[in-house]
């Protein structure tokens, strides 16, 4: 049996553990959709990391900076000023006024139901792209890294599911939390590691390091090239780059704060004040975390050379690759088991917010108007739900297999949740006039742009030479109609447009009442959800 | 029509939220805290675009070295880091100022009542 088996065994033993141990607590829908509110800060902070901190972060962005320098340094920039949004406008309020999802927000003020049935439409879409990303990854990564182990692509990819329905369905949302908080403090120590590895290679020296990143040669497009990878415009160049970059870095700022996966967390928590301080735990891990990956970046571009990453595996396997050169085999194991614990913690993540979207918001309060016919046939309902969603992600993994590119499907499930959910958020929380129609409107708007904007941009339309065959072929042959990779800078704007629109062409008058209530509820806390005690 | 919140959970007797809404005293906190929290907001806002606006638009002044051989852009990129952590301590210390006003806000309300 191969090392990175026996570590990955180990965490799947412990998280099992954890999940029985959970399973024991018995209660109900409180405990099993927000852990009983019994949280504590710097738990939740790590739980939000791992949250946040997903095979696409971990393996993407050392990738990118490791190829493309300080550009890719963006990513990671990104990813942690997403966490100010979260902080300064979301936590708070979320936590005092709402339940369970992110819906409880946006319904308050308004005729519930058809509010609530679109949440639900958009968070799945959300959950969707970003679930399939992450079965995608692990298949991927477990065909590169446990080659050696026999394991296929879709046995990695049928295991990683029924694990994660396993901790969703018996623990609930403490198994989920405690899963996350481990796996963070694994990739934390990991990524410690990496970075003291790299960084003793340079004899503990930034100048030696940092020297050795000015000069990097590789191929480009065929041609030798010498190239500072301090120096921007590896990735980005021109005038398309610029927006580019600006679509890139609107939907990190305000995608976060409108994904459902992270937005669930805020209700494990006691009440609004622990949330605020969730979320600066959470910023300190990220923020840490990511500059380091700028460290693991650079040093895999100066040790290993972006042409050997490209021939070992591609973009995705520099951390792995960096491991191998500096820590051996060993370490290698390590660190690719801790890549595949990630995945499934992000997986278990958002099947809970999935599945709890589906229960609280669309089964009790749309089907039912807000009421249990049985106790506990809402936990029923997201029980069944999960295991729909783990078997809807097996089959969706599968059939795109490990070409799909996992990039591009992550960003697409930040950036519905950035034009939809968003200003919906907002909007509610801030804006007096705001009405069911404008909600509604938002939402869908945000969701239609984001996904049309994609569909006619370059990464489904372009004209590829008839040498490009499976994955390198677009899907529509035809010229791009909107030259951006990236829908964000467009598709936010139309968000707020169609939700501000909806709300002045309907007739609807806003209820001043629901408005007055929500602010208080928001701003003080007064009538907020307790934790259950014990 | 006025519907029976359902989120109304712990509270025996929900209070009467216009009231309370237009009370002097939740005015006041509400604007001290859209005072702090709206400029942040876009102070912080604007100072990440920029990073994003002169990647793209200046990236040969971006080029420049600064410390040794470390370039404007990484260090700008690296200041971000630090501005998002300076902005969770001001709003970690304004929130406790905060916190103590609500906490002296629901007090007031619940004496009144002649509860609790």
């Amino acid at each position: 049996m191969s090392i990175s088996l026996a570590v990955f065994l180990s965490f799947v033993a412990a998280t099992l553990a954890i999940t029985l141990w959970a399973a024991r607590r018995s209660g109900g829908s409180t405990t099993y959709f927000a852990a009983g509110r019994n949280i504590t800060a710097w738990q939740n902070g790590f739980a939000v990391a791992g949250d946040f901190m997903s095979a696409a972060s971990f393996l993407g962005v050392v990738g990118l900076i490791a190829l493309e320098g300080v550009d890719g340094f963006l990513y990671a920039v990104g990813g942690f000023m997403a966490f100010v949004t979260i902080l300064l406008l979301v936590a708070e309020p979320l936590r005092n006024a709402g339940k369970y999802t992110f819906g409880d927000l946006v319904a308050f003020r308004f005729h519930s139901r058809p509010v609530r049935a679109m949440a639900v439409v958009s968070t799945l879409t959300v959950v969707t792209f970003y679930m399939i990303a992450q079965m995608v990854g692990a298949g991927a990564l477990v065909r590169l890294l446990l080659a050696d182990s026999g394991i296929s692509f879709n046995t990695a990819v049928i295991s990683v599911g029924i694990l994660m329905m396993v901790y969703v369905i018996f623990g609930g949302m403490l198994a989920t939390t405690w899963v996350q908080i481990v796996k963070a403090m694994l990739l934390m120590i990991c990524t410690i590691a990496l970075s003291i590895l790299v960084l003793r290679h340079f004899h503990f020296r930034f100048s030696e390091f940092f020297r050795a990143t000015h000069a990097i040669s590789y191929h480009a497009k065929g041609e030798a090239v010498v190239k500072n990878f301090l120096h921007p415009g590896l990735r980005y160049s021109g005038r398309g780059g610029t927006f580019d970059l600006l679509s890139l870095g609107t939907i990190f700022i305000f995608g976060t704060a409108g994904a459902p996966h992270v937005l669930v967390r805020f209700y494990t928590v006691p009440d609004a004040r622990t949330a605020r301080k969730s979320v600066v735990w959470a910023m300190a891990l990220i923020g840490s975390f990511f500059v380091m990956t700028s460290m693991l970046g650079f040093g895999a571009a100066a040790l290993l050379g972006p042409d050997f990453i490209l021939a070992n595996g591609g973009t995705n396997m520099s951390g792995p690759l960096l491991a191998r050169a500096l820590g051996g085999s060993v370490f290698l194991a390590i660190v690719s088991a801790v890549a595949f614990a990630t995945i499934l913690a992000v997986v278990a993540g958002l099947t809970i917010s999935a599945s709890t979207s589906f229960a609280h918001d669309f089964w009790v309060n749309v089907i039912h108007r807000g009421a249990e016919r049985r106790a506990g046939e809402t936990v029923m309902v997201a029980k069944i739900a999960a295991l729909a969603v783990g078997v809807a992600g097996i089959a969706i993994a599968i059939v795109l297999g490990p070409a799909a590119n996992v990039g591009i499907l992550a960003t697409m499930g930040m950036a519905v949740a950035a034009s939809a959910h968003f200003p919906a958020i907002v909007l509610s929380l801030y804006w007096r006039r705001f009405n069911t129609a404008g909600a509604i409107s938002g939402l869908a708007g945000g969701l239609v742009a984001c996904l049309g904007l994609m569909l006619v941009s370059p990464t489904f339309m372009g004209v590829d030479s008839p040498g490009a065959v499976g994955a390198a072929r677009h899907i529509l042959q035809v010229r791009p109609w909107f030259p951006l990779e990236n829908p964000g800078i467009l598709s936010v704007p139309l968000g707020f447009l169609c939700a501000i629109l909806g709300t002045f062409l309907s007739r609807e008058k806003s209820s001043e009442d629901k408005f007055n209530e929500l602010l208080v509820r928001a701003n003080t806390g007064l009538g907020a959800e307790k934790a259950a005690v014990h | 029509m006025t519907r029976p919140s359902r989120n109304v959970s712990c509270d025996a007797e929900p209070p009467d939220w216009n009231t309370f809404a237009n009370s002097p005293a939740f005015k006041q906190l509400l604007h001290a805290r859209r005072k702090f929290v709206i400029p942040v907001f876009l102070v912080y806002g604007a100072y990440y675009l920029l990073l994003h606006l002169s990647f793209g638009l200046a990236p040969r002044f971006m080029s420049t070295p600064v410390f040794g051989t470390l370039t404007l852009a990484y260090v700008f990129a690296l200041s971000q880091f630090v501005s998002g952590g300076i902005v969770a301590i001001l709003y970690l210390r304004f929130s406790t100022k905060i916190d103590e006003r609500i906490g002296k806000l629901l007090l007031d309300r619940s004496r009144r009542k002649g509860g609790i």
